[in-house]
Formats: structure tokens, C-alpha cells, sequence
């Protein structure tokens, strides 16, 4: 769906992560980052695609939005 | 259970904007029964608006949607500038088309690329459709990229713009940041192009509608932030006369209230009818796309609206080349819009089709009333309607088949189900 949401990589492949989100594992389009991350990095994710690499403060700051507002990984990704 | 009784239920449709579900009923051999159901929970917009202050609403609605806030900033912008007796021109409306053009180019190739060619190719998602077509891809995310850009450059950000304010913008950027938007802009037209060419070449269904279809229309240039509401039938109305021609009901199976023409009835807004009321309006390398697609003078077949979103993307990035490239920064970002106890109405078209706000001021500027309409709202009933026919000419094809079919029916339509109240769930029951 529409809204923006943090995500940490688990493992990078070509053009694909996996990624924990909230819980869940999900598989994260790359293609429109300039570098590929690197596992453990957070990548704030939209519609199931990457649009940039977060530094874990902002990462934190969106979780805790998304706990205050009872948001769940199914209703993200 | 037979083919000639027998329900279907898609129960979470991917690739939409939001959750919904969908429920079809044949008895007898026709189709007794489709139902979009939109069982997102209300989301109450309308209702915390109220007692908040004129200048807040922009920033509050943009909330409404991560794909489409500019459309929910300049729609409120406009409702309070009316009510307020202000008119925001020159420069800054320009800046403003601008920004609404980087969201148009954003969400088009977000929905071209990543939620509905996968349909087309076979694939159940983006990600899969990477592994044998990266390139494409990479393309598709190119374009959305420069469109992400622009919106950073004039809105300060890529999602939620936070530069858009009432009476005009916070900041207007140097005409140096606007230039250095001029290559990625030509490299996204020539990819742009490419991508009509694509698209126009996917195998379609045959099926035509007949819907009444409504957009804003801005003679001389194809409405984006303005315009008035007209439709192919020839009626025309003003802004301030929505509510008069557009009555939005409650349904029992959606959370979203479906609307109809008054005294007509069904209707559809978005890419197609922007298409067949503005086409002469389009720049000369969207119109020539148009033709070299086979668009013609009109498009209703709803499966190649993605043709139509592509052609709509080139014309989007002619026109951000066009306005960086006449742009002068202005005098001052913004003009005051002091409140006054009145009622304001605006309109412009979100890359979904027409979206309208309605306010009342106080005289000190607290909302006292906001009506929002989406143009996923305004569509339901036709897409209902197309459903119905789209299945009724395919009942011997098998549920999963036709399961398949009808999802990929519904994102013809690009449904933001969030905004209008969110993804869906298909039943078909086939029934004595």
C-alpha cells in the first residue's frame, strides 16, 4: 500500500533483498537505489520498492510511529 | 457446483492502493451479483479537519495518500483560496503545475511499471517481472526517480511534500536547481517514450464501456491543478456546482460511498476521460505517442489505460521542460490569505482522476465543515459495472482464471483504495 516504511536487509541478491518488516520477512525491489545496501542497513521501502537507505535514528523514529498508530506488517507489505 | 452457478471471491488483491475485496454471484448461467467491497475502516479526515486552522488543511490531507499527496495539498489549496477570495497565479501557479507534474510522472510509472505490467507479461509482481526484464524495470523506476526529484526539488520532499502551503509555497527555488532537472527530464522523455511504444504492444481484451466520462478541462493546455468539470456528453458545470451534479450514497458493502451523476448516473474519472476530453491539449510528442499507439480519438477500453498513463507521462515531463525552462523566480513565494466566514471549492486532477474539497471557514479561519471526494469513490460504481460484463462474457472460464482476470480488470483502474476510505479479497459464488 501507499504509506513509506522502514525495513532491514537480511540478505541482498541481484536487484532483491530480503528484509524484515516488522516481523516479517518480505522480498524489497533495489533497482532504484544508486548503491546497494549492505545486511543490517535499514532501506525506507514504498509499494515494495527501495526508495533510499535510512540511518537506523530516522529507522527508530518511523517504528515508533507506525507502533503508535497499530500498524502491522500485513497491513504494509 | 456448476459454471452456471457458482460464486468467486477475491479475498486481497494485490497491487492496489489499500484493502478491499471483491465478491461475484452467478445464478443461472448470468451474472447475478459484483460487489467491490472497500472494507478498509472510515478514516475520518472530513471529521478531524474540522476546528483545525484554514492553514493546516494542506499539510493534514496530505496524509491521505503517500502516492498522490500533492493532488490532496493543491485540491485543499484551492478550496481555501476560494473561500478566502484569493487567486494564487503567475509564477507560483506555475511552480505548483510543476510539482503536480512530478507526482503525475511518479505515480504513473509506479503503476505502469511495478503494479499492472506484470498482468500483462505473466507474472505475479514487479519483483518477479525484474528477474527476466531488469531493464525494464530499471527504466520504469528511472522515470520514477526524476518524478521523486522534482517533487524533493519544489516540495521538499519526496512523499509528503512539506513546501506547499495556502496562498502558495514556503520556498521558490533558484532557477539553478530547476536546470540541473533538465537532462534527467530529457533522458526520462526519451524513456517515456519508449515505455507508450511498450505498452501499446501488450495483447488487450476486447471490451469497450460505456461510461459517461468526467475530468477537469482547461482549454489550451491539458488539465493537471485546475480546470472545470465537464464530461463527453456535454455537460458542464462549475467547481462550486459539484455537489449539485455529483451525489455520493452509501452502499452496505463499502466503506467508500460510491457516486453518480445526478439525474444520469454511473460515470467514470481518470486517465481515460482526461484522454478523450483534453486530447487536443496534449504536447506534440504525447499526441504523436497517442497515434503511433493507435489511441485515436478516444479510448474506452478500460485494459489500455496503461496506454493512456504512459502517453500522460510523456506529456508530464514535456511540460515540467517546458516551465523550467520559462521560469523566472517570482517576487515572493506566497500571497496572504486572510480568513473570512465563507465556502470554498476545489478541484484538480490526482493521477486517479478528478479529486474535489469543499470547506467552510469561520471568520477566523477554523474549518467548520470539509468534504473530500476521490476520484476511487467517484469510479466504483462503473467499475462495478465493467466487472459485471467483463465476467459475464467469461463464465467458462474456470474460477482460478477468472479470479486472475477480474484482479487484473480492477487495477485498469489504478484503485487507491486508501484514499478513498484499502486490497481485495474475490468471491464467486455460481449458484441455482
Amino acid at each position: 500500500m501507499c504509506v513509506a516504511y522502514p525495513a532491514r536487509v537480511r540478505a541482498v541478491h541481484d536487484g532483491t533483498a530480503q528484509a524484515l518488516v516488522r516481523g516479517r520477512e518480505v522480498l524489497v525491489l533495489l533497482l532504484g537505489l544508486a548503491e546497494s545496501p549492505a545486511v543490517g542497513d535499514w532501506l525506507l521501502v514504498q509499494s515494495g520498492i527501495a526508495l533510499s537507505i535510512m540511518d537506523a535514528g530516522q529507522a527508530a523514529e518511523l517504528e515508533q510511529l507506525l507502533d503508535e498508530a497499530g500498524w502491522s506488517a500485513g497491513s504494509l507489505a | 457446483m456448476t459454471h452456471r452457478d457458482r460464486s468467486l471471491s477475491v479475498a486481497g488483491l494485490a497491487r492496489v492502493e489499500g484493502e478491499g475485496a471483491m465478491h461475484v454471484r452467478v445464478r443461472g448461467g448470468r451474472v447475478a451479483d459484483v460487489q467491490l467491497e472497500i472494507y478498509e475502516p472510515p478514516r475520518f479526515f472530513e471529521g478531524f479537519l474540522r476546528g483545525r486552522g484554514h492553514t493546516e488543511v494542506p499539510d493534514i490531507t496530505a496524509r491521505i495518500c503517500g502516492i498522490c499527496p500533492v493532488a490532496y495539498q493543491l485540491s485543499a489549496c484551492a478550496a481555501i483560496e476560494d473561500a478566502c477570495g484569493v487567486t494564487v497565479g503567475g509564477t507560483v501557479a506555475d511552480l505548483r503545475r510543476l510539482l503536480y507534474c512530478g507526482e503525475w510522472i511518479q505515480s504513473h510509472a509506479l503503476h505502469i511499471y511495478l503494479l499492472h505490467a506484470p498482468d500483462f507479461l505473466g507474472y505475479d509482481g514487479a519483483v518477479e517481472m525484474a528477474r527476466d526484464h531488469r531493464w525494464i524495470v530499471e527504466r520504469g523506476l528511472a522515470i520514477k526517480k526524476v518524478g521523486n526529484r522534482l517533487m524533493e526539488v519544489i516540495g521538499g520532499r519526496a512523499i509528503h511534500p512539506i513546501n506547499v502551503r495556502v496562498g502558495g509555497l514556503h520556498r521558490v527555488p533558484p532557477a539553478s536547481e530547476l536546470r540541473a532537472l533538465i537532462d534527467p527530464l530529457r533522458r526520462a522523455l526519451a524513456d517515456a517514450v519508449s515505455t507508450v511504444d511498450w505498452v501499446a504492444g501488450f495483447d488487450f481484451p476486447q471490451f469497450e464501456h460505456d461510461h459517461e466520462l468526467l475530468a477537469l478541462v482547461q482549454p489550451g493546455s491539458y488539465a493537471i491543478e485546475s480546470g472545470t468539470p465537464r464530461t463527453d456528453r456535454g455537460l458542464v458545470f462549475a467547481v462550486s456546482d459539484f455537489e449539485r451534479h455529483i451525489i455520493e450514497e452509501q452502499v452496505p458493502h463499502s466503506t467508500a460511498l460510491h457516486a453518480r451523476l445526478a439525474g444520469r448516473g454511473r460515470y467514470l474519472t481518470g486517465p481515460l476521460a482526461r484522454y478523450t476530453l483534453s486530447r487536443q491539449w496534449l504536447s506534440p510528442v504525447a499526441r504523436e505517442a497517442a497515434d503511433r499507439a493507435g489511441l485515436g480519438e478516444q479510448c474506452r477500453n478500460p485494459f489500455r489505460s496503461i496506454v493512456v498513463r504512459a502517453v500522460e507521462t510523456v506529456y508530464a515531463i514535456e511540460e515540467a521542460l517546458r516551465l523550467i525552462a520559462a521560469y523566472q523566480p517570482p517576487a515572493a513565494p506566497a500571497v496572504p490569505v486572510p480568513a473570512r466566514a465563507a465556502v470554498g471549492f476545489g478541484a484538480t486532477e490526482a493521477p486517479r482522476g478528478t479529486l474535489f474539497h469543499r470547506y467552510g471557514l469561520a471568520a477566523d479561519g477554523t474549518i467548520a465543515t470539509a468534504r473530500i471526494v476521490p476520484p476511487t469513490s467517484q469510479n466504483q460504481a462503473s467499475i462495478e459495472d465493467d466487472l459485471r460484463r467483463f465476467v459475464e462474457g467469461r463464465l467458462e472460464l474456470s474460477d482460478h482464471q477468472l479470479t486472475h482476470d477480474c484482479e487484473q480488470a480492477i487495477r485498469n483502474y489504478d484503485p487507491c483504495i486508501s484514499c478513498a476510505t484499502h486490497f481485495l479479497d474475490l468471491t464467486m459464488l455460481r449458484e441455482a
